[in-house]
């Protein structure tokens, strides 16, 4: 919904620091939110992910000079390169997964929602990841790009290199889905 | 229509159903809120919620103040588009990470930070500092290699970067080390000061004693060590400041060298004992 317009983008591409600037601002809060939405709270932080976020907008400056040969909407550029950082991120974790999963989510010094708001946070985000893993791959990347990151079905179709139509009847298969698997999502709570 | 989804045999949609959910996930999309009879829609407001939430408030709270609390049903689809007028040192950031230079060593300084708001990325402080720093080494090199026009031009650059630092304890530290750069290049240029201003030049005749004599005019030196002559000057003429006379390059006799030595006697084998 946030996407940047043509104009801003055709001058960040050929260089102008400003139009740089905007556009990264423009696009720097839906990648840190696909990213957590992917890659979820590790050690009831979000920091992994938001590390993640960061490579992955510095990855779109370096081949924004590239974009225009792409011929690839925007947002599909910008979140074919989050797709893969994420995929890195994860085999990354896979690899070294007795680290991650066991980092401890008690023993928080700070955090600034307050212990009680952050766990019920954290807990819905668990439960919503929980319930979002029994999606395909492809329905829940729709989710992802429609609800976490706030793209368009338009949007989202150029990322996946499906037509918007197609987009919509998935969402709503994708919804469908999900709707049957809440009611579980409210009771068990793998930890 | 490439429908991607598994299970292919599935029936089609309702149209109905497709818009109403359509404009549900645009409304989730914009952070709104969901239906209050949506279980499911509630728990993807929250996780939406949550995944904007804690550590991240600049870039959210700054950019989207002017979303109306959506609510599903209303909510068309549109494209907000805020153009946010962003400061020249953030631009200047950005430039520096597409050209890979300090931007990048400002974005991986701040790797290992607890909480690393993404806004670090775009730090500009940071590459003006990184920066500044640079352009005083720089100086300080071109000080001790005697390039002099390149230094002053150094000092002069990291002067401006220096003005773009806004952490007063930063811009004060590398002040103080900018004028230590400063004093390097005053005394590296000033014994070939203007000389008209030549300072302690004896009358003829005057007889030099020594401790008084041929100290510097203190307009000119600022207090820099200068060259005195020793305890040991009473019997000598008082240094003057030698004027650097072009030595020429005189040709120098050419040797006839010989290409070919005579053989020298070579220990052989059996002098070395084989």
């Amino acid at each position: 919904m946030t996407g940047p317009d043509a104009e801003l983008v055709e001058r960040a591409v050929r260089g102008d620091p400003d139009a740089t600037a905007d556009l990264l601002e423009l696009i720097r809060p839906g990648v840190v939110r696909y990213c957590r939405a992917h890659l979820g709270r590790v050690g009831g932080r979000y920091t992994t992910a938001d590390d993640v976020g960061q490579e992955v907008c510095i990855a779109v400056l370096h081949a924004l000079p590239r974009f225009r040969d792409e011929g690839r909407p925007f947002s599909a550029f910008v979140y074919g390169i989050a797709a893969r950082k994420v995929a890195d991120a994860q085999r990354a974790a896979v690899r070294h997964s007795a680290v991650v999963l066991t980092g401890t989510v008690l023993d928080r010094p700070d955090g600034a929602p307050g212990p009680e708001q952050q766990a019920l946070a954290a807990d819905v985000a668990r439960r919503l990841s929980h319930v979002l893993r029994n999606l395909s791959d492809v329905h829940r990347e729709i989710v992802v790009l429609r609800v976490a990151v706030g793209l368009s079905a338009e949007e989202v179709g150029g990322a996946l290199g499906m037509s918007a139509g197609a987009v919509r009847v998935a969402q709503s298969r994708a919804l469908a889905h999900l709707r049957t698997l809440a009611p579980s999502a409210f009771k068990e709570v793998p930890a | 229509m490439t429908d991607r989804t598994p299970s292919p045999p599935e029936q089609p949609v309702d149209p109905d159903v497709l818009w109403t959910d359509d404009l549900l996930l645009d409304a989730l999309g914009r952070g709104g809120q969901a239906p209050a009879d949506d279980a499911i829609a509630a728990l993807l407001a929250a996780w939406r919620a949550d995944l904007a939430d804690p550590a991240d408030p600049p870039a959210v709270a700054a950019d989207e103040p002017a979303d109306p609390p959506a609510v599903a049903e209303v909510v068309p689809i549109t494209r907000a588009r805020r153009r946010r007028r962003v400061r020249l040192g953030v631009a200047a950031a950005v430039l520096a990470v597409i050209a890979g230079g300090t931007g990048i060593a400002a974005a991986q300084a701040t790797h290992g930070s607890p909480l690393w708001p993404i806004t670090q990325l775009v730090n500009p402080q940071r590459a003006a500092v990184l920066d500044a720093e640079s352009a005083i080494e720089a100086a300080r090199q071109a000080v001790t290699e005697g390039r002099g026009a390149d230094a002053q031009r150094l000092v002069d650059r990291a002067a401006t970067l220096i003005s773009r630092v806004r952490d007063a304890s930063v811009a004060a530290r590398l002040r103080t080390e900018l004028d230590a750069v400063r004093q390097l290049l005053a005394t590296a240029t000033t014994p070939a000061g203007p000389p008209g201003a030549t300072p302690g030049a004896p009358v003829p005749g005057a007889v030099p004693t020594p401790g008084s004599t041929a100290v510097p005019g203190a307009g000119q030196g600022g207090g820099q060590p200068v060259p005195t002559p020793g305890p040991t000057g009473a019997g000598h003429p008082p240094p003057l400041p030698v004027p650097s006379l072009p030595v020429p390059s005189l040709p120098l006799p050419s040797l006839p060298v010989p290409t070919s030595l005579p053989p020298l006697p070579l220990p052989t084998p059996t002098l070395l004992g084989r």
